[in-house]
């Protein structure tokens, strides 16, 4: 029976170029050449043109500078919505307005083909002191990017950075004093405090079962961290040990207390649903058309709404919804990477 | 990155080491183009849309041909292919363009074997959903990797590979 790759490889080679790509391709080249020739001329011209204006209007100004508007107080309250969008990272009120820029960032298309800063999961610490983004190194080749951690604080003001091996989300200690991240992706997980300090350094043991295309969580004590498969890493350095079965499950939102409702997305109609950890009280908030596909963020700290972000025609936006599926409200556009503060 | 996929026999084409890449451009096309076109047809749907963004993809590369020695061409293309995809795929959605549609108009299936199960699946499915599956299916990257290619976070690229895969053993069922 084949696997999935050779059976995509089949389609994948069912379809055959035209025989003439070659020579489009040479007219295309000869085109764009010719274009950039007529552009060069241009810009020159408004080049010159510019700079006499900006000549005539120093010769007039006063010499009083532009208003410049006053810094609005970060929202740093419970609820605050940190997000990522093109580069940038935003703190935000819980609907999305205030908007307030606290990392200035350049695009992917102007930073090794990656946003210079970016961030996946959850964010805040668990109590709303800081919030931890990655970066990318921009003068780092598209190829062979390097990245790393940024912590800062709700107004921006940056508190540490270090440098890690590739990862996805930032996964806080319940306590809020450590943060942990693929130090080599799959192979090694760093542990760092607040100071961008390593303070441990665990490997995942090779015989741990899975893709390992999951980052690892933190126990609620703080004293270990779950990899994939139920495998439990004590930080002390202490022999790792997979749990039984059913022990821990893996919560895609990450950090959903015992007994606590968790938001998901369901594999076979891709819904978006609430249930308790004890898989009762299952509610399904909505199930996407066609084209659409959503998932799930997290809680709002009063519990009663969820945040979730949602593709559609190649577009992503941040919505929130509420706990019985009504109310569903636009949060950002153009982005998936967001989250609110909910304070422990 | 690309070099860990694209089937058995075109991974050992994608292995070439650096010294093994034919040295000629006009080469190089001959040795990737099929390959390439037919990864963009299976993401886009749309013969004419994957030509676009093969050539793309190509020019730029050739312009740095003979500047810059790259040190794996095959997936600097494939990276900028899919650059071009997405950057193309907003732009469609977002009105500014009408170049690609969930409804090709230059359909890349029609011109498969449509009595394969797995195509009439990959028709209903969007194209960042077979993106998704191309990238950590065929291709091989991880979900951090793939999301990287597409812009988006890797959970959102392992939620759209499921849902796709979802979709096709769905569309199995009913053929039952």
């Amino acid at each position: 029976m084949m696997d999935e790759r050779e059976r995509l490889g089949r389609v994948v080679r069912g379809f055959a170029p035209p025989d003439d790509a070659f020579e489009r391709l040479v007219n295309r080249k000869g085109r764009k050449q010719r274009n950039q020739r007529l552009a060069a001329g241009a810009v020159g011209l408004i080049v010159a043109l510019a700079t006499g204006l900006v000549l005539v209007r120093a010769l007039t100004s006063d010499g009083v500078p532009a208003d410049r508007p006053e810094p609005r107080p970060s929202p740093a309250a419970s609820g605050a919505l940190a997000y990522a969008l093109d580069g940038d990272i935003y703190v935000a009120d819980p609907d999305g307005s205030n908007a307030v820029k606290i990392a200035d960032g350049r695009p992917a298309e102007d930073c090794a083909g990656h946003p210079e800063y970016w961030a996946e999961g959850l964010m805040w610490s668990p109590d709303g002191r800081y919030i931890a983004y990655r970066y990318t190194d921009c003068s780092s080749s598209a190829e062979d990017w390097q990245e790393g951690v940024v912590i800062s604080d709700a107004e921006g003001n940056v508190i540490t950075t270090f440098p890690t091996g590739r990862g996805w989300d930032i996964r806080w200690s319940p306590d809020s004093t450590r943060v942990a991240v693929w130090d080599s992706l799959f192979e090694t997980i760093g542990v760092y405090g607040t100071d961008g300090v390593r303070q441990a350094q665990l490997p995942v043991p090779p015989w741990r079962k899975g893709s390992g295309d999951i980052d690892p969580w933190w126990m609620p004590d703080g004293m270990s961290l779950m990899v994939e498969d139920n495998v439990l890493l004590p930080l002390d350095g202490g022999t790792p040990r997979r749990l039984p079965e059913g022990a821990q499950a893996y919560s895609p939102g990450g950090d959903a207390p015992d007994g606590s409702p968790f938001a998901y997305v369901e594999e076979d109609h891709g819904s978006l649903v609430v249930v308790r950890s004890d898989g009762s009280g299952s509610v399904t908030l909505l199930t996407p058309e066609r084209g659409t596909t959503l998932g799930a963020i997290g809680f709002s700290p009063k519990g009663d709404r969820v945040l979730f972000w949602r593709l559609k025609d190649g577009e992503f936006s941040l919505w929130s919804i509420g706990v019985d599926g009504s109310d569903a409200r636009l949060v950002v556009a153009g982005t998936d990477q967001g989250a609110w503060l909910v304070l422990r | 990155m690309i070099e860990r996929s694209l089937g058995t026999s075109d991974a050992q084409a994608m292995e070439a080491t650096v010294e093994e890449v034919p040295r000629r451009f006009e080469e190089f096309f001959g040795a990737e183009h099929a390959r390439l076109f037919g990864a963009l047809c299976f993401v886009t749907g749309d013969r004419h849309e994957a030509e676009e963004i093969m050539q793309d993809a190509f020019l730029r590369l050739w312009e740095r041909w003979d500047e810059v020695r790259i040190a794996d061409p095959s997936a600097y293309l494939f990276r900028t292919a899919m650059n071009v995809f997405r950057n193309r795929y907003r732009r469609s959605v977002l009105g500014l363009r009408k170049t690609l549609s969930i409804a090709p108009s230059d359909d890349a299936f029609a011109n498969v074997d449509d009595r394969d199960l797995l195509v009439r699946s990959l028709r209903e499915l969007t194209p960042d959903q077979r993106a998704a599956v191309l990238l950590t299916g065929y291709v091989g990257l991880s979900s951090e990797e793939a999301g990287r290619m597409l812009g988006m976070r890797a959970g959102t690229v392992r939620t759209l590979a499921t849902r796709a895969r979802a979709a096709i053993r769905e569309k199995a069922g009913d053929t039952r």
